[in-house]
């Protein structure tokens, strides 16, 4: 769970401010999708990473029609079959359950569980990121103490914390992971607006008779949408692993629907007699948050000019 | 340098004031009676409201805010309510613990993360360089409580090498200091995993930038003398964002450490917490998330000021 | 008579401390006419007279348990729930106590302890006791009837400047018929009750709730009502050492005990709430017993030489329904839903056999306890048909609500959603809620048709070796949440005549045999369905010895010694 890696960015993203403007400007011509997309292509890694990712929202989402068994319902007399066994190929868990079947239905919530905050988050962050970028001044001061405030507590501590006082239950950890982020996705969206309200007040001289809340809504926001992606791509994959991780605390879900991280904590019981249980939902979500790191990455790659051919 | 040093900590002032509001809050929100979690299955209205009144709980927000923070300055973070201690008996010893784990996770997470990033980097495309650089990868994005899981069954229960649970060995009579370390290997080495893994790849980065700038100097210089220029500026320029990052990671290791703690059972702060969240037990909730905050912003406070100290550009921001 | 018993305490004094053979021991106590006596001792000492290879208990060592919960507070007046109580009773003692050191009867015999003697006044309402002599506290502090009333006035005497609310709530159902304590002399003390309180006795060997048991005025006035929690001080075996809260409590051997010493030098006890952690720390050679064994963990923990200790125990795992919930208000669903679950697959398959299916709704390991009792079958067809019958041909919906650990609770979660399967297999779609422990403690106090509460069915998991238990939980002057404590969250009323009667019931078989009566009839009203009998699973390392696993929710560390 690497939650510095949200810090990470920052400095990144620091040191390749002046060509963010350069790129920006570059992005105001409609084909400048065509050219991110070849650059993008030419990451087998990060199209591998994405092509994975599609592949297991997909197979998720159709988790009602393609999983075997129920994933609530145990076969007693199986508990604990290893990996291999005929017609449960990855095995059952404490309770008798298919593991495949509950990793298809874990995969809707764990991925929800990731993909929503990081969504709904960026909305808001977007939205205070521009206003207080934008108008500056007193606005500013505000919103940005304010979230300066949110941004001293550590990540975890303030997610658990939140995810333990709200109770358990998937919309009360969505919401205090979604919570934990605006901070962190407001910053950036906060720099790039004032990245490109720099320059654009520069140009502005020149040009005459754009009111504010176009140039606000034509201009910077586009400009501003591109790193609060790239950053959210690689926050999903975060995300992935601390949800799991506020499952595996019972803060999450509550049984019997299963996610990856409650799948892991289940298997804690018998970890020397059927290791399986617990590390099948663990490498699921190393791949998953692993791939939506590399996505990022490959995201920033894409979109930095210097990197291009 | 005087005038960032005022400025930056006179900063941290309305942060955490701030902090105390949030926490303060985030309990006072949360469902459930104290009262009734204190009475438990013998309880009864009017002795609810007895031990209500006795919590002073009838009062309003702000008289109740301005009461807590007057007392927490002081020192005094209120009684338990599930173990019916002062909250700061059960808070700091806890949060010694957590601090040795954290400093030993940061003596690993540096040495492995500056050693590994080093070579990986003076060494691009080596059979060194790509393995670290995939483990890395895979290694940041491993939930920690399913690491410390696989250390636990592998080390210590079946090759038995480590003990799996706790700080100290409780049948010994003495605490030795090989006892504790004994202890703290794996939580340490859980912990720190994921932290050691971004470090290894920043440095690895800034040392790459740094071969890239000097990649045409260096045909101009000799064989030796380049591989000391490039250590010499591939440190000094990695070492500010190294240090903003560690300082980071000391808070990301002092929440994370929540999960090595109950899954080692390591008797700190974050087993607290959790134990305490459990027990919907608000005044230890309370307390452990403010200290460890507090700790948190003192800690960033002290990177900020260590990488201004280095790099004149920042203070000027 | 008299001599004979000073002549055979002496004899088994020496016996257990060390100077006596086993052999010379029969000898001279068959001499005195003390030979059955003697037979008790050597069984009790886990030595049975046919040469058994458990080896000599030798004194000392330091055994390590780790519990499935953080303890509660120390006060044994204040504090709920078995982790605490098998702590705090090694410590304190009371009037009189449970013999556990027989394993192999239906529930526990009462003892004397603090008390040589008592008798019972021909209106049932005073209780002599005649107190030991040469006692002391902990703190050196001499243990007489000026104690007992001192103690049992924090309880009970409102008025007193030493009552304390806490320990009022918590020892509610031992206390509350009492008028007045009397102290005639240093060595007497007398209780005398309002009415007739057939149980009274059994309550007050219990530990589940706050204990009869007494701690040292001297110490409770230095220390405080809040402050005695810190500083146990009681009259028992063991003495406290010291406690860092989710580390460990340490207890050690009282060498001024007035009775049998203890073989430990040491008992250190840690809480340990994941059962994964327990079991991993237990195999580790960590700890050396463990509670509540996770069900799945058991068997290979016993290939790697651990030993399973379990058995009767007066615990029943069990739903109750709300009775003012209109899909519950005709006996025939309740009966149904008595038949829909298959408590038996649960106890085996779920369980692994730490646990056995319940018959009937009182606990077991009580003088009422009928193991032949006769509850529903497991028959979904006709709980369908009953169903139907009864206007619900398709099921209905409903939510019922348990806790996620706590006190006594096995692993709800997965036992809760076994139930929610077998109701579902009957048409009825049973909705979930789960909370923490003492969340869910507070909304099951309120009862379940509370504003805040409205479920149909909720959980709860313990027992008492006392056949009262059985009135807490449905009499209707126990309704949440009024009252003492609302143990009777689902309103029934049905009962209530006949356990009123039973309660002032004074010689036990009789009222054992009313106490059955009222169970028959609680099958016949399903009130609640009982789902499964716990047999308290522990698991210990090879090398503890002595352990008797008594039929109660805690055991008598005295007889433990380490190999």
């Amino acid at each position: 769970m690497s939650v510095a890696n949200l810090q990470v960015k920052d400095t990144a993203d620091a040191k390749t401010q002046p060509d963010v403007a350069a790129e920006q400007r570059m992005f105001r011509r409609p084909s400048e999708w065509r050219i991110f997309w070849e650059a993008f292509s030419q990451d087998r890694l990060a199209v591998g990473a994405a092509a994975l990712i599609g592949l297991v929202c997909l197979v998720s989402m159709l988790a009602p029609f393609l999983s075997p068994y129920d994933p609530t319902v145990g076969d007693n007399s199986l508990r604990l079959a290893p990996i291999g066994t005929p017609s449960h190929w990855l095995g059952l868990d404490g309770q008798g359950r298919d593991i495949l079947s509950r990793l298809l239905w874990g995969g809707r919530v764990s991925l929800a569980i990731a993909l929503l905050p990081v969504a709904v988050s960026s909305i808001i962050s977007v939205f205070l990121g521009l206003v207080a970028g934008f108008f500056g001044g007193k606005v500013d001061m505000i919103i940005m103490r304010t979230l300066d405030v949110f941004f001293a507590f550590p990540a975890v501590l303030l997610a658990v914390a939140i995810a333990g006082v709200l109770g358990p239950g998937m919309l009360n950890v969505m919401l205090s992971l979604t919570i934990v982020l605006i901070p962190y996705i407001s910053r950036v969206a906060y720099m790039a607006t004032v990245t490109v309200k720099n320059e654009l007040f520069v140009d502005q001289a020149r040009v005459s008779g754009a009111r504010p809340l176009q140039i606000l809504f034509h201009h910077i926001l586009p400009n501003t949408l591109s790193p609060v992606i790239v950053y959210g791509s690689t926050l999903v994959g975060i995300m992935i692993v601390l949800g799991a991780g506020l499952s595996f605390l019972g803060l999450g879900i509550t049984p019997p629907k299963p996610d990856w991280g409650i799948m892991c904590s289940d298997g804690r019981n018998f970890l020397s007699v059927a290791p399986h249980v617990s590390a099948v939902p663990g490498i699921m979500l190393i791949l998953v948050a692993m791939s939506f790191n590399i996505v990022g990455d490959g995201l920033r790659d894409a979109l930095d000019p210097k990197l291009r051919k | 340098m005087l005038k960032f040093l005022v400025y930056r900590v006179s900063t941290i002032v309305p942060v955490l004031f701030g902090v105390s509001i949030v926490v303060f809050l985030m309990m006072k929100l949360i469902p459930g009676d104290p009262a009734e979690a204190i009475l438990g299955p013998a309880a009864t209205t009017e002795k609810i409201e007895m031990v209500r009144k006795s919590l002073g709980l009838d009062r309003p927000f702000y008289v109740q805010y301005v009461r807590w923070l007057w007392k927490v300055l002081q020192g005094d973070f209120g009684m338990s309510i599930a173990v019916n201690v002062p909250v700061a008996q059960l808070v700091w010893p806890k949060f010694w613990n957590t601090v040795l784990l954290t400093i030993g996770s940061l003596v690993i997470c540096i040495v492995v993360g500056l050693g590994v990033g080093i070579v990986s980097g003076t060494r691009q495309y080596s059979w060194f360089d790509r393995i670290s650089m995939s483990l890395t990868l895979v290694v940041a994005n491993t939930p920690a409580f399913w690491l410390g899981l696989i250390l636990m069954v592998v080390l210590a229960l079946n090759l038995g090498w480590f003990p799996a649970t706790g700080m100290y060995s409780m049948r010994a009579s003495q605490k030795t200091v090989g006892d504790l370390l004994h202890h703290m290997v794996l939580p340490a080495i859980t912990t720190a995993a994921v932290s050691a893994a971004i470090i290894a790849r920043l440095v690895r980065s800034s040392f790459l930038d740094v071969i890239r700038k000097h990649y045409i100097t260096a045909l101009r210089a000799k064989g030796l003398a380049e591989r000391d220029i490039i250590l010499r500026h591939g440190m000094k320029n990695a070492l500010p964002p190294i240090i903003n990052i560690v300082g980071l990671q000391v808070g990301y290791l002092m929440g994370g450490a929540l999960f090595t703690e109950v899954v080692f059972s390591w008797p700190g702060i974050g087993l607290q917490i959790y134990s305490s969240i459990v027990a919907r037990d608000l005044p230890v909730v309370q307390a452990a998330v403010l200290v460890t905050t507090f700790v948190f912003v003192l800690v960033n406070l002290g990177t900020d000021i260590v990488v201004a100290a280095l790099d004149p550009r920042i203070r000027r921001a | 008579m008299e001599e004979d018993r000073i002549g055979f305490e002496t004899l088994e004094e020496a016996f257990v401390e060390g100077r006596l053979s086993r052999r010379d021991f029969i000898k001279r106590s068959a001499q005195i006419g003390a030979g059955a006596a003697a037979m008790a001792v050597l069984s009790s000492l886990g030595l049975s007279t046919s040469a058994r290879a458990q080896g000599q208990p030798k004194k000392g060592g330091t055994l390590v348990i780790a519990k499935e919960s953080e303890l509660d507070i120390l006060d044994p007046h204040s504090a709920g729930g078995w982790v605490t109580w098998r702590v705090s009773k090694q410590m304190h003692e009371g009037l009189i106590d449970e013999d556990l050191t027989q394993a192999n009867v239906p529930y526990p015999k009462l003892i004397p302890k603090l008390a040589t003697s008592w008798d019972i006044s021909k209106d049932s309402l005073t209780y002599s006791f005649k107190l030991r002599k040469g006692v002391k506290f902990h703190d050196g502090t001499s243990f007489d009837s000026a104690a007992v009333k001192y103690n049992v006035d924090r309880c009970a005497a409102k008025d007193a400047p030493q009552f304390y609310a806490r320990a009022n709530a918590y020892t509610t159902w031992i206390w509350q018929f009492l008028k007045e304590v009397k102290t005639p002399d240093e060595g007497t003390v007398q209780f005398v009750l309002r009415e007739p309180y057939g149980d009274f006795l059994r309550q007050l060997v219990q530990g589940g709730g706050g204990a009869a048991v007494f701690i040292s005025p001297a110490a409770l006035k230095k220390y405080g009502n809040e402050g005695i929690a810190e500083h146990p001080t009681g009259t028992g075996p063991f003495r406290f050492v010291e406690r860092v809260r989710g580390e460990k409590v340490v207890t050690e051997r009282n060498p001024s005990y007035w009775g049998t010493q203890p073989y430990l030098d040491r008992i250190i006890d840690r809480p340990m709430p994941e059962p994964a952690a327990r079991m991993t720390a237990l195999q580790a050679g960590e700890v050396d017993m463990i509670y509540v064994p996770h069900p799945d963990g058991i068997a290979d923990l016993k290939t790697k030489g651990f030993r399973l200790e379990q058995g009767p125990a007066p615990h029943v795992w069990y739903f109750a329904f709300n009775l003012r919930d209109k899909n519950y208000q005709d006996v025939r669903v309740r009966r149904a839903i008595n038949m829909a679950i298959d408590r038996e697959g649960m106890a085996k398959q779920l369980l692994k056999g730490t646990a056995v299916a319940a018959r009937g709704l009182q606990a077991p390991c009580c003088p009422s306890y009928d193991p032949n009792f006769k509850d529903y079958p497991y028959d979904p067809a006709q709980a369908k048909k009953l169903l139907a019958e009864a206007g619900f041909p398709n099921g209905f919906e409903t939510t019922w609500q348990t806790s996620v650990d706590g006190s006594g609770q096995l692993i709800p979660v997965p036992m809760a959603e076994w139930v929610q399967r077998d109701l579902a297999k009957v048409g009825i779609k049973m909705k979930l809620r789960t909370y923490e422990w003492i969340t869910y403690i507070g909304y099951w106090i309120k009862g379940m048709d509370d504003a805040s509460n409205k479920v149909g069915g909720q959980q709860m998991s313990w027992g008492m070796t006392s056949d009262y238990w059985l009135d807490i939980v449905t009499n209707s002057s126990h309704i949440a949440p009024a009252g003492g404590a609302g143990q009777n969250g689902g309103y029934y009323t049905g009962a209530d005549a006949m356990l009123n009667t039973a309660r002032a019931e004074m010689d036990e078989g009789k009222r054992a045999a009313l106490y059955k009566k009222i169970n028959q009839k609680i099958k016949e009203d399903a009130p609640a369905v009982p789902i499964i009998n716990d047999l308290a699973p522990l698991m210990l390392s090879p090398k503890v010895k002595g352990f008797v696993h008594a039929p109660e929710e805690w055991y008598d560390m005295t007889t433990v010694w380490l190999a």
